[in-house]
């Protein structure tokens, strides 16, 4: 029942109220046809939700904040005509709430205060996120096709989306809705930042050839090509026969096996300060995101440790894709509250797990004193680089405050082969990525 | 300070969605003007101001979209100014107000109109334009007494249909992302819409029950005019104008304009059809009969008013207060009535029973004991005037126990006879032998009257000098009104109980509309009235067809929506031919009366058993959502729940279709391939995870166990999407990464 048909509704009742008191049957007539709009609204809008058969395609894969194209089928199976039949696609609604009634309230409940949710409320009705699509007529046995762009707030692993079709027939007095879950499951990815250069150790990191052929060549079980012999290639390289015919000594070459170069370490606990989608832990994933797509450059795939069960678990992607899905369902580790595990058996671990030589990305969000006094303790790769996002830049004036004194890191000068980024709130990852803080020797 | 005051009040007065859709402007634009015009129609208000108002409306809201977008913070300023002088002159009005409060009201509501057109930016504006215009056309309608304000509500609520539907049309235009408009024009969908509202509200005004009212102290009647301060406190009847002063020896000729009972005298020589033409319309929350004097004095042929004890009245405050020498005999209930004249009538008020105060444009008048009023002028039509009367509640089982009347004088004037046949004496006698007190004796003549004598309009003339009572009862056995009514008085008569013959109009049609009676010029009527000690004057009608007026009072109005049905029959009757229209009218009439009964019956079980009846009704609610989820249960479970066959052959034709895209992008499989295998394979030349994905989701389908979740089957055939997507360069891609992989 809307507040319009409730409107309708009063005033009729008043009007009641007046025909009973001067007994005229105008009045009693007016009523009921008012009466009667509203029951035909509800009816007609009931009807028009009834037998709308909805299909949703959409990529199964997205960026974070990156548009991308949302195709609905919504065709009629019912015997008679649905018309300004809407349909609201809650998939992306921010923040996501239940459908129905238990929906309603907690989106009353939790109605943020901001000005987009306001001017977006006032515009559409409808909270951030949510598109609405609108037909106006949809005759019996007819289908339309109908595409808008979507965005995806925040990442996740979204895999049912949330329909209302709402009507209220051809006069709209009333709001019938109906909630349907569609089964449409999208991974949105972690929004992604180009970075120019990343600073990592020079065994891993040597200088970027701007090309991929050189990643693509070397000591690789797949045939690649042949070239002139050079000095110091492998006799059991040589291909005879071509040497033959070109009368010169040619090698094969080989596909250089994918390696990963580094690994990721990732310890990002639930967030204090922020809002849902800005805040420490989703910033991290952001900055984890964007170093997975730097490596991705290279064709290289970062191992990933992650934590699990109070310690950590080291992932072997294999490609880019299931890299940044694994940070798409990154879930903090005290989400329950459980323990946070330490960071040291992390980088025990990943000394043990990471091919020697290999560099270790580290990405926590932890108090800055306890990452000094862990990574003092620690024994593990070479060389290690640090990404601090800090919690407190993201209290409200906290971000100023951090940019100009970023708080206990000058502790974290324990080791000569430490590099360390500090994401801020208020700062874009990409330009916090870009410099390191100048380390000072141990 | 002030600055910043006004930027904040144009801040927040400026609309947030001005509305853009010209229809739906329009068509609120129509509702507005049609409830405007159905003002003036109705009365509500003098032409000019309702063309000033039409005017006024009509600029205002072309004035309102052209500043739609605009905070127009002076011109709400002063629209505000406007409107509390408007208001506080409307309540200065009130003060003093002594008429019908409905009339300030619609000039109210037109002024309310004018001013906010000129304010209109946003949709609820116009929302607020459109109840105004309903409302503005509720109280017009109550102020109509004819049933053709039918057509003009039902052009009201067609253009309300199309503002309504051009609105919630704007609301998606307006606040969804996209919009699939149709070309297809919305008539049908309208058409629909009134064809579905037609039968409900027929069904619903027919089901309300009409609840008695509340009492109000402003009480309809014409202002007060030229009205002479005295007169001579005459009968005149503007169709029998040159009647003389006494009882004529030859009949008086029929005027069918008017009815001749209306005068000093009634002549029962007198023969005539009166036309059906509506002469009046009363609203009263109850039927009556409309009394306008009686005559006390029997002449043989016909009956004379004498006047006596008549008393002479001036009051200049509202109501005119009647005390007659006795208080009414208890019990009595009262009874509001108010009297739309239509045809011009005699200057006697019209009203119920015995009438007490009365709301007349006139400081005098003269009454006397019998309730007969007289005032100064004609009832003209459209003359408005408002009675309260006390109506006896007195049953039958009181009237039994009803005392002997000693009174010499009420005796003599009402039990007076002229010198005619003993034989009426004497089966007045043989009549009432078995009963044994006054009412019986009444009740029992009227019966033997009214079963035994034929209504006849067409009865031959009696004598000039014949006893009408012998002519009737003896001769003719046959006659109306008149001779049922002066039969019954003069039988009572001789039985010594004091009666008088009443004349007036019967109660006419109650049309449900309006919710006035109709009374006709038909409708005149005679009937008798009987004194009971202590109870006073009570009517008996012992004409034939005719309702018995003493019950007509404790008669049923909750259901008198149900009317519209015998009027739809009559108005049906007169298009066939009279044969059939009289077959569908009483099938017409006949279901109205059965519908009311039943409905009363129906109102009558709930009113008794409503704690029972509350119980099933939830009984059944509980059944119903039970069935609902029981069935809804068992469809979920069903396999054929799924659309598109078994989900094992879903999951086979998503990946057979995924085989044939990755085959035209030149990645065949191989016969000896197993789905993962494969899956394996064109990932590793694709770089991505999709495949194996769709391969393991495949496997897990086709040869799992159970039947795979519908959510997989879905996630399988988005892969598939996005594989082909990809594959043919559609891809969204990777930031930077341009299309594909």
């Amino acid at each position: 029942m809307s507040r319009r048909s409730l409107i309708v509704i009063l005033i009729a009742l008043a009007l009641l109220l007046v025909a009973a008191a001067i007994r005229t049957g105008w009045l009693y007539l007016v009523s009921s046809v008012l009466l009667s709009l509203v029951l035909v609204s509800l009816v007609s809008g009931w009807r028009s939700t009834r037998r709308i058969e909805v299909g949703r395609r959409c990529p199964a894969e997205v960026f974070e904040g990156e548009k991308f194209r949302v195709k609905l089928t919504v065709s009629n199976s019912g015997r008679l005509a649905r018309y300004l039949v809407r349909i609201v696609d809650r998939q992306f609604e921010y923040p996501r709430v239940p459908p129905g009634i238990a929906g309603r309230l907690y989106r009353w409940r939790n109605r943020p205060s901001g000005r987009e949710y306001r001017e977006s409320l006032k515009r559409r009705g409808l909270s951030p996120g949510a598109r609405s699509v609108a037909i106006e007529t949809l005759l019996p046995g007819d289908s339309v096709d109908l595409a808008y762009d979507a965005t995806a707030r925040l990442r996740g692993v979204y895999g049912q989306a949330d329909m209302t079709v709402s009507s209220g027939g051809v006069l709209g007095l009333a709001d019938v809705r109906r909630s349907l879950r569609l089964e449409s499951p999208v991974m949105v990815f972690p929004k992604v930042y180009h970075l120019d250069s990343f600073v990592l150790s020079p065994l891993t990191s040597t200088p970027f050839p701007g090309t991929f052929e050189w990643s693509r060549k070397g000591a690789g079980q797949d045939y690649y090509g042949v070239r002139e012999y050079q000095h110091g290639d492998p006799l059991r390289h040589i291909h005879w026969m071509s040497s033959a015919r070109r009368n010169d000594l040619i090698v094969k070459e080989y596909q250089q096996e994918l390696r990963p170069l580094a690994g990721l370490l990732l310890l990002l606990t639930k967030p204090v300060y922020g809002s849902h989608d800005s805040n420490s832990m989703e910033d991290g994933l952001r900055a984890a995101a964007s170093i997975v797509w730097y490596f991705s450059r290279t064709g290289a795939v970062p191992r990933m440790l992650l934590p699990e069960g109070g310690g950590f678990t080291l992932e072997k992607p294999r490609s880019t894709s299931e890299c940044l899905a694994l940070l798409s369902s990154y879930l903090p580790p005290d989400r329950n509250g459980s323990p946070i595990p330490e960071l040291r058996p992390g980088l025990i671990q990943a000394g043990h797990g990471l091919e020697p030589g290999c560099a270790l990305v580290v990405i926590t969000n932890l108090e800055p004193n306890e990452v000094t006094r862990e990574l003092r303790k620690a024994v593990g790769p070479a060389r290690i680089t640090v990404v601090l996002v800090l919690e407190d830049s993201y209290r409200r004036g906290g971000g100023e405050r951090e940019e100009k004194n970023p708080g206990g890191l000058a502790g974290i000068s324990i080791r000569p082969t430490l590099d360390v980024f500090v994401v801020t709130g208020g700062r874009e990852i990409d330009e916090c990525l870009g410099k390191p803080l100048s380390t000072t020797a141990g | 300070m002030f600055r910043k005051a006004l930027e904040y009040y144009s801040r927040i007065n400026t609309p947030a969605i001005p509305e853009e859709s010209i229809g739906f402007r329009v068509a609120v634009l129509v509702c507005v003007l049609l409830s405007v015009y159905a003002a003036i129609r109705s009365g509500g208000v003098s032409l000019g101001f309702g063309i000033a108002v039409f005017v006024g409306v009509a600029v205002g809201s072309y004035y309102s979209y052209r500043t739609r977008s605009r905070p127009n913070v002076l011109l709400k300023i002063i629209l505000t100014v406007v409107l509390l002088v408007v208001f506080a002159f409307f309540l200065a009005d009130l003060t003093g107000w002594i008429y019908d409060l409905r009339y300030p009201l619609v000039e109210l509501f037109l002024w309310l109109l004018v001013l906010h057109s000129f304010d209109l930016p946003a949709r609820r504006d116009l929302d607020f334009s459109l109840v105004s215009a309903t409302v503005l056309m509720g109280f017009a309608a109550s102020l109509s007494l004819s049933s053709d304000f039918i057509y003009l509500l039902a052009l009201f609520f067609l253009a309300g249909l199309v503002a309504l539907y051009l609105e919630r049309r704007s609301v998606l235009v307006f606040g969804s992302d996209l919009f699939a408009g149709s070309r297809r024009s919305p008539r049908r969908a309208v058409v629909i819409a009134c064809i579905a509202v037609l039968p409900l509200t027929l069904g619903l005004f027919v089901a309300l029950p009409r609840l008695p009212g509340f009492s109000t102290n402003f009480l309809p009647m014409s202002s007060h005019g030229d009205t002479p301060d005295s007169f001579e406190g005459m009968i005149r009847n503007p169709g029998y104008r040159d009647i003389p002063d006494r009882f004529p020896d030859v009949p008086m000729p029929f005027n069918p304009s008017s009815y001749y009972g209306f005068n000093k005298f009634l002549d029962l020589r007198v023969r005539g059809v009166p036309p059906e033409v509506v002469v009046m319309k009363v609203r009263s929350s109850l039927p009556a009969y409309w009394k306008n004097m009686s005559f006390d004095m029997f002449l043989g042929n016909g009956w004379e008013y004498t006047a006596r004890g008549m008393n002479e009245m001036s009051s200049q405050d509202l109501p005119l207060k009647i005390r007659y020498g006795e208080p009414p005999g208890q019990p009595t209930r009262e009874l509001v009535q108010t009297f739309h004249i239509e045809q011009q009538l005699p200057n006697t008020v019209f009203a119920a029973h015995i009438p007490y105060n009365i709301y007349f444009p006139t400081h005098f008048l003269k009454y006397d004991s019998m309730g007969t009023v007289l005032v100064p002028v004609t009832l003209d039509p459209g003359l408005i005037y408002t009675v309260v009367s006390e109506v006896s509640q007195a049953t039958p089982e009181m009237l039994r126990y009803a005392i002997e009347v000693t009174e010499p004088d009420l005796k003599e004037r009402f039990c007076q006879l002229p010198e005619m046949s003993p034989a009426i004496a004497r089966l007045a006698a043989e009549v009432t032998k078995n009963e044994t007190n006054d009412y019986d004796k009444v009740d029992a003549l009227c019966n033997y009257l009214s079963s035994t004598y034929e209504y006849d309009l067409n009865c031959p003339r009696q004598e000039n000098e014949e006893n009408t009572v012998e002519f009737f009862l003896f001769r003719e056995k046959r006659g109306y009104c008149e001779h049922f009514a002066t039969a019954l008085a003069v039988m009572a008569r001789t039985l010594g109980i004091p009666s008088r013959l009443a004349v007036g109009f019967e109660t006419g049609d109650l049309n449900p509309l309006t919710g006035h009676y109709e009374v006709t010029s038909r409708d005149a009527h005679a009937w008798a009235e009987i004194y009971f000690h202590p109870f006073g004057w009570i009517p008996f009608d012992p004409t034939p067809g005719s309702a018995d007026p003493a019950a007509l009072s404790g008669g049923e109005t909750t259901w008198s929506g149900l009317l519209l049905f015998r009027r739809m029959g009559k108005a049906l009757s007169k298009l066939f031919p009279a044969s059939w229209g009289r077959a569908i009218k009483s099938v017409a009439g006949g279901f109205a009366k059965a519908v009311s009964s039943g409905a009363s019956a129906l109102a009558r079980l709930v009113a008794d058993n409503w704690a029972w009846i509350l119980v099933v009704l939830g009984a059944l609610l509980a059944a119903g959502f039970a069935l609902i989820w029981v069935l809804k249960t068992a469809r979920l479970r069903s396999p054929l729940a799924m659309e598109g066959g078994s989900p094992r052959q879903r999951a086979v034709e998503s990946f057979e279709r995924l085989s044939r895209i990755l085959q035209k992008a030149g990645f065949p499989r191989r016969v000896s391939q197993t789905p993962l295998e494969y899956a394996v394979q064109v990932d590793g030349c694709l770089g991505t995870v999709l495949v194996v994905g769709i391969a393991m989701l495949f496997n897990h389908a086709r040869f799992g166990r159970g039947d795979p979740e519908p959510g997989e089957l879905g996630e399988m055939e988005n892969m598939v999407d996005e594989v082909e997507a990809r594959l043919s360069g559609r891809s969204r891609g990777l930031p930077g990464a341009g299309a594909g992989f």
